[in-house]
């Protein structure tokens, strides 16, 4: 229902109003059958099973928060570091605690990746704090 | 018939072609290309997240150097080898890596995780690729002539019709009164599908004002989202049934020869009706191994173990089928240059780069582009099972890969794969929304492939149906104005009532 009002936003030409097909012909399409097929969804509901929930825990919501600092810092702090910081926090949030493991998959993985995309010439995030750090070094060397 | 072959051979017959191509790729040089292409491409298509449009975008800046022909020699290597690599993602740890291999996933899982046959699961699906890769190719060199003049007589009502008919087959692959499950999806697919500028009218659509929307959902993310990333979730979401201790093929990479007996048929049909579906521009692999799964289904008699259950009629059929529509695919980018799925759309970017126009000119101005690339083709397919079967062990060993390492790994990939296409953060948000949404879709018990199948034939869908209105002035009389229209239209609407007639047919047999 909301996709078929949301196709009313969609903005067209003067002239396209007149065509045949236009912009929003297909959405409308889309949301009429699948309005339809709603009707008939609850027209005719399946058997309801409750869905098995019991793994649903702290792991599952850390890994999700995870995901969404994962995409909030990979530019900020760069591909290594945030890779790194991604890799090794989740490893710990499912259990993971042997640290010669965790240590070994985390700098293999993103040292492995960062030097392939490398040799593909295909420039990954450095972080906003390379430049500086760079400087800093430059000015100590 | 000499003239005929004259004609779309640019001159030279069939039998030139194939030494043309022979004598192009029969060397070291561009051998070597070949196993590159298959060794990079199978590794690529095995990471979760990365499959062989990711592969192809990754080695499309190596090989500007390269000739043309060696260039798309090397593309069509890494093309075959990421379809099989994402055949063992599937199979291994349920992770397809591109929309081709899904229905490999449907059987090649179960057997190798609930059987504990994972050596039989991955020697099938190799033979099987093999098998259909090879007959593609034998049937691509005997009639590539013929197909360029089969595809073009198709109108777009007959494509529209084609698209609707793979949609509706969605509930041959619904479990037992899921089909409007299925269907619902298929719609939401098709919904997804329209996100972003139209690019017919320039018009945004449903993108909210944002920038990030404009060039729609990327088909990557949607697939990551919706198996790889909300994979990884589940298994940590049936934390206990994921814990079981995979088993590790070190004996039984031959398949039986009751196997073999049983797959035969089913990779013959599979092949065929793989090739001549990727022959179609917009249908392509994926479209291919669903309807051959659905065609071996809908055949079996009280398969055992049944379909979805670890059959291996249920893993041969899409195996065989993507590689045979992989081949077949190449005919309409190479003859009429249409892509027909987005990974040739991707080797379609490669031809232009090189500043080679495919098209219907193709064979006469480039013959040993063209042809050099159909005899890789079976060369590639070759070379792939030749490097694959004795690396099986190894690549199984994933499977021992413990639960609190591998559910972060693909977390990565997925995010990793989606993020090096765009390189915008955005989409990183994005994936992780679709995730979590098809996290809580499964849970409920609503399938995930047909809204992929949705999402992909949705832009191609619309442009079909826009251009059978156009040219029937708006009339819906084009449904029913030509023999193969009718027929096409009959056929969807079986499908579409084959749920209720079953259950007509049951109810009447029960009384």
């Amino acid at each position: 229902m909301a996709y078929g009002f949301a196709t009313q936003d969609i903005q067209l030409d003067f002239w396209a109003e007149e065509e045949l097909f236009n912009a929003r012909s297909f959405p409308i399409l889309i949301a009429v059958g699948g309005s339809l097929l709603a009707l008939l969804y609850m027209a005719f509901p399946p058997a309801f099973e409750p869905p098995d929930l019991s793994g649903f825990n702290l792991e599952l919501i850390g890994l999700v928060v995870l995901m969404l600092l994962y995409a909030g810092f990979l530019e900020q702090l760069g591909f290594i570091v945030a890779t790194g910081l991604f890799l090794c926090t989740g490893f710990l949030v499912l259990g993971e605690r042997r640290p010669a493991r965790l240590g070994l998959v985390t700098v293999a993985l993103t040292g492995g990746f960062y030097c392939l995309m490398a040799t593909l010439e295909i420039h990954l995030p450095q972080g906003g704090w390379t430049g500086s750090w760079q400087g800093i070094l430059e000015g100590l060397l | 018939m000499d003239r005929f072959v004259a004609r779309h051979s640019g001159g030279i017959t069939v039998i030139d072609g194939i030494l043309l191509g022979l004598t192009t790729v029969l060397t070291l040089y561009n051998l070597t290309l070949v196993l590159a292409g298959c060794a990079v491409g199978t590794i690529i298509g095995m990471l979760p997240g990365l499959g062989p449009i990711s592969a192809i975008a990754l080695m499309i800046p190596i090989t500007y150097s390269f000739e043309p022909s060696s260039g798309m020699i090397l593309l069509a290597g890494v093309y075959y080898g990421a379809i099989f690599g994402g055949s063992t993602s599937s199979i291994l740890i349920n992770a397809p890596g591109v929309a081709g291999t899904v229905a490999t996933s449907f059987d090649g899982y179960p057997m190798a995780s609930q059987l504990r046959q994972p050596g039989r699961a991955l020697a099938t699906a190799a033979y099987s690729s093999f098998a259909g890769g090879t007959l593609a190719a034998l049937l691509l060199l005997l009639t590539a002539p013929f197909l360029a003049d089969i595809s073009l007589s198709f109108q777009s009502a007959d494509y529209f019709l084609m698209m609707v008919l793979g949609l509706s087959l969605v509930s041959a692959f619904a479990s037992e009164g899921e089909h409007l499950k299925a269907l619902i999806m298929t719609f939401l697919g098709l919904a997804l599908s329209t996100v972003g500028t139209d690019l017919t009218a320039g018009v945004q659509r449903f993108t909210f004002g944002r920038m990030d929307l404009i060039d729609g959902i990327s088909f990557l993310l949607l697939a990551m989202g919706t198996f790889a990333l909300s994979e990884a979730l589940m298994m940590v979401l049936h934390r206990r049934r994921s814990e079981a201790a995979p088993t590790i093929p070190t004996s039984g990479l031959r398949i039986s020869k009751s196997d073999i007996k049983a797959i035969i048929p089913t990779i013959s049909r599979s092949s065929v009706l793989g090739f001549f579906v990727g022959v179609l521009p917009g249908a392509g692999a994926t479209i291919a191994s669903f309807l051959s799964y659905g065609l071996e289904k809908s055949l079996a008699r009280n398969p055992d173990p049944r379909f979805g259950e670890g059959n291996i009629k249920g893993l041969a059929a899409p195996e065989a089928a993507n590689n045979a529509a992989c081949t077949g695919s190449f005919v309409p980018l190479l003859t009429l240059g249409i892509p027909g799925s987005g990974t040739t759309a991707i080797l379609l970017g490669a031809l232009i780069a090189y500043g080679i126009q495919p098209g219907p000119r193709l064979m006469v101005d480039e013959p040993q582009i063209f042809w050099s690339v159909i005899v890789s083709m079976y060369i590639g397919n070759l070379f792939l099972l030749a490097l694959n079967l004795p690396l099986i062990p190894y690549l199984a060993r994933l499977l021992l890969i413990p639960r609190s390492i591998l559910v972060p790994l693909i977390m990565f990939f997925s995010m990793m794969g989606v993020y090096l296409v765009s390189f915008n953060t955005f989409d990183l948000y994005l994936i992780v929304l679709v995730a979590v949404s098809a996290l809580a879709l499964r849970v409920l018990g609503f399938p995930m492939a047909p809204l992929l199948l949705g999402f992909i034939l949705g832009g191609m869908l619309e442009d079909n149906l826009r251009r059978a209105l156009t040219i029937s002035d708006g009339s819906w009389g084009f449904l029913i104005e030509r023999p193969i229209t009718m027929v096409l239209l009959g056929i969807i609407s079986l499908t579409l009532l084959s749920p209720l007639i079953r259950k007509l047919v049951s109810v009447a047999t029960s009384r």
